[in-house]
């Protein structure tokens, strides 16, 4: 098993800009220091929903202050930067850390984002596409050129080369089941939405399976990660309202940052977006009480025993390995740190994987049913 | 006078990236204990004459593995990238060091690299301008907004907003006249380059002060940096061979139309190259010649990681007796 800790850098209205990242670079050191394998920084920009716009220059930050610990994107809006640009910092990465960076992509959810950086989000999913192709070429090849219908410019000699055989490691933040395809087909692994039930899950990682294993992929090896908002302490109720405020704000952020949900967005290649906001609001969670209370459903938020059965669950259901837990909302620095070590040392010790004989064979029964 | 360090990191003939990322960091580590004040990072694109491209990525990293030491890009061309994201990773290295991250900048030295990045070689100018203007509204107030022939978006904030009071300190890179004369018209610190001839740096020093006086600006407390590569050795022979080694690629790409050897032979004068006593004098007359309060060395040169060490360790002492 492996256990992450995603940093939202999202800055609560009683928090400066300045007390957000002075408590994001004592996170990521405490997370080493705590004993998680590795940490995941997320993109925004100009929004209060998250501070980091740069997440190379973030994590090039932290994999300098820190020994062992592996520090991932999660995620890098591919399209909006220039590929070889791209390349640069991830090899730059990959060689100072000595393969201790993960390269974690997505497509792009912000209308700010494509605005400012001059780039079409009805186009996210084409450029994802030619841009991953070109840097993950570039890792391999050490060269990089492009003439296409997205992008022209001669082969150049890329600098540094990789350090990691192959380039570094890719993540995929995989929500839709044309993401999910996208990614199976390449055998990347996906990071999970932690907004989602096992249940559904579990038909992701089954579509994953299908389509990966119809590609020549091995499906037990891929490192597929389980996303959670997570707080524990021996009180349950107190570690849900601990984080109550905090994920209230956070929520209304998320909707507020992206135009996608306004009922009156034409903005064409985001309609699973769209369509689970439209469950989300018949379900009556638009109210973000509600929301917040379905999330904690779902999510290791309670006592020890509670987040064990939780987590638990999702990883007999899906046949995943890799945690990643986000306990930014827990309060002070201190209560923070506290609920990481409590995790560490009450939660992550109980959890077992599905044995690798399980995995293969629901995987290869579902093939053959589909067949 | 202050003292630093900065990193070309050129890949040589029989070295892989990895072993120069290694020195640099190698080094870094070993001046942050020291009296050195700052590092720069030297940003280059698709040849072997420098392995980094993203040199505020790589000033993260120094900033993360070092406790006191200030780090800055050396020429981060804001030209051929966006300004919003120039802004961004300055302000964000600005907070995650506390203040200890210089955003150093150029217009761009390569017209291949503007072409490459689809920028119109004939604008240069004004989109460094533009580029600026953009980036120094946002350091200073953590929003910006434009609407130009180049750039056009709406006010936006730019996150997270400095940590430095009316931001993170900058310098330009001394590449030509007009850049100069618009450096002093701010009254902004200029870095001299090292591959520029003691000439050649005196007449910008010049231009920079005539046109700070004919624009009423107060240029006063401006520290200009210099910029020398550094080789000490026992004999000034092995010295000026071991750089010439160093420097023989760069100059064939960087100066194409300048004989070879004139142009080796010029840097080979002018940096802080030979005995020590040598080295010393020729880097004080560089200085004063240009104007410049604090000076960046270069050990790079010097392959034997002891052998720079030891010439590090001597300047280490001579900052230590008549600088502190």
């Amino acid at each position: 098993m492996k256990f992450g800790n995603f940093l939202f850098t999202y800055k609560p209205p009683e928090l400066s800009h300045r007390e957000v990242i002075g408590r994001f670079v004592n996170l990521a050191k405490a997370s080493e220091q705590c004993g998680f394998d590795d940490i995941w920084l997320l993109e925004h920009h100009f929004t209060d929903f998250g501070l980091t716009g740069n997440l190379f220059v973030a994590a090039a930050n932290i994999l300098g202050a820190t020994k062992t610990l592996n520090v991932g994107t999660a995620a890098v809006v591919l399209p909006t930067a220039h590929p070889v640009r791209q390349l640069e910092d991830v090899n730059l990465l990959d060689q100072m850390s000595k393969g201790r960076f993960r390269f974690g992509i997505c497509r792009g959810l912000y209308h700010k984002d494509f605005r400012v950086f001059a780039t079409d989000m009805e186009n996210s999913r084409a450029l994802m596409d030619c841009w991953y192709d070109l840097i993950k070429n570039g890792m391999t090849e050490g060269y990089i050129g492009a003439d296409n219908e997205h992008i022209r410019f001669p082969k150049v000699q890329v600098n540094p080369k990789a350090y990691t055989q192959g380039g570094a490691p890719f993540y995929v933040v995989a929500e839709s089941a044309s993401t999910t395809e996208w990614a199976a087909i390449r055998g990347l692994p996906m990071i999970i939405s932690w907004i989602i039930k096992t249940s559904e899950k579990k038909t992701q990682i089954e579509l994953y399976n299908e389509i990966a294993m119809e590609n020549g992929h091995d499906v037990n090896n891929i490192d597929h990660c389980l996303s959670y908002i997570t707080s524990v302490d021996h009180d349950s109720q107190r570690a849900k309202e601990i984080c109550r405020d905090f994920l209230r704000h956070w929520y209304d952020g998320y909707v507020n940052a992206t135009c996608i949900f306004d009922d009156s967005d034409q903005t064409r290649g985001y309609d699973f977006h769209k369509g689970q906001w439209r469950d989300f609001v018949l379900k009556g969670h638009k109210n973000t009480n509600r929301r917040v209370d379905y999330s904690y459903e779902i999510n290791p938020v309670g006592t020890p025993q509670e987040c064990i059965e939780i987590i638990q669950n999702d990883l007999e259901a899906t046949g995943i390995r890799h945690i990643n837990c986000g306990f930014e909302a827990n309060g002070s620095e201190e209560e923070i740190i506290r609920s990481m070590k409590m995790f560490q040392s009450e939660v992550a010790p109980y959890l077992k994987p599905k044995s690798e004989s399980k995995a293969t064979a629901t995987a290869e029964a579902r093939l053959e049913a589909v067949a | 006078m202050k003292f630093g360090l900065f990193f070309l990191n050129l890949l040589g003939q029989d070295e892989s990236s990895e072993q120069i990322l290694e020195r640099m960091l190698d080094t870094a580590q070993y001046a942050d204990q020291s009296h050195f004040d700052q590092f720069a990072v030297y940003e280059n694109h698709f040849s072997t004459n420098g392995v980094v491209g993203a040199p505020i990525t790589v000033a993260g990293y120094l900033l993360g593995l070092t406790e006191r030491i200030k780090v800055a890009s050396l020429n981060q061309v804001i030209t051929t990238h966006h300004p919003v994201r120039v802004a961004e990773e300055a302000c964000l290295l600005d907070q995650m060091s506390e203040g200890r991250f210089i955003l150093g900048f150029s217009d761009s030295e390569k017209t291949q690299d503007m072409t490459f990045f689809n920028r119109p070689t004939d604008s240069q100018q004004q989109i460094f301008e533009v580029c600026h203007e953009i980036i120094d509204e946002a350091l200073k107030t953590g929003f910006c907004q434009t609407d130009n022939d180049f750039y056009s978006f709406p006010r936006i904030s730019i996150n997270p907003h400095p940590y430095t009071q009316g931001g993170p300190e900058q310098f330009v890179l001394a590449t030509s006249e007009s850049i100069v004369a618009w450096a002093a018209k701010r009254a902004l610190p200029l870095i001299y380059k090292w591959d520029d001839s003691n000439e050649r740096r005196q007449a910008l020093a010049i231009r920079y002060r005539k046109t700070a006086d004919e624009h009423g600006v107060d240029i006063e407390n401006v520290r200009h940096r210099l910029t020398l590569i550094a080789n000490k050795q026992d004999t000034e022979e092995a010295a000026r061979n071991e750089v010439r080694e160093y420097l023989s690629a760069y100059i064939r790409e960087m100066h194409p139309d300048i004989d070879f050897e004139t142009k080796m032979n010029q840097l080979l004068d002018e940096n802080a190259i030979g005995v020590y006593q040598q080295a010393i004098d020729k880097g004080n007359m560089a200085m004063e010649l240009c104007d410049a309060s604090d000076v960046l060395w270069s050990f790079e040169s010097m392959k034997d990681l002891d052998r720079r060490r030891a010439a590090m360790n001597l300047v280490n002492e001579r900052i230590k007796s008549h600088h502190l």
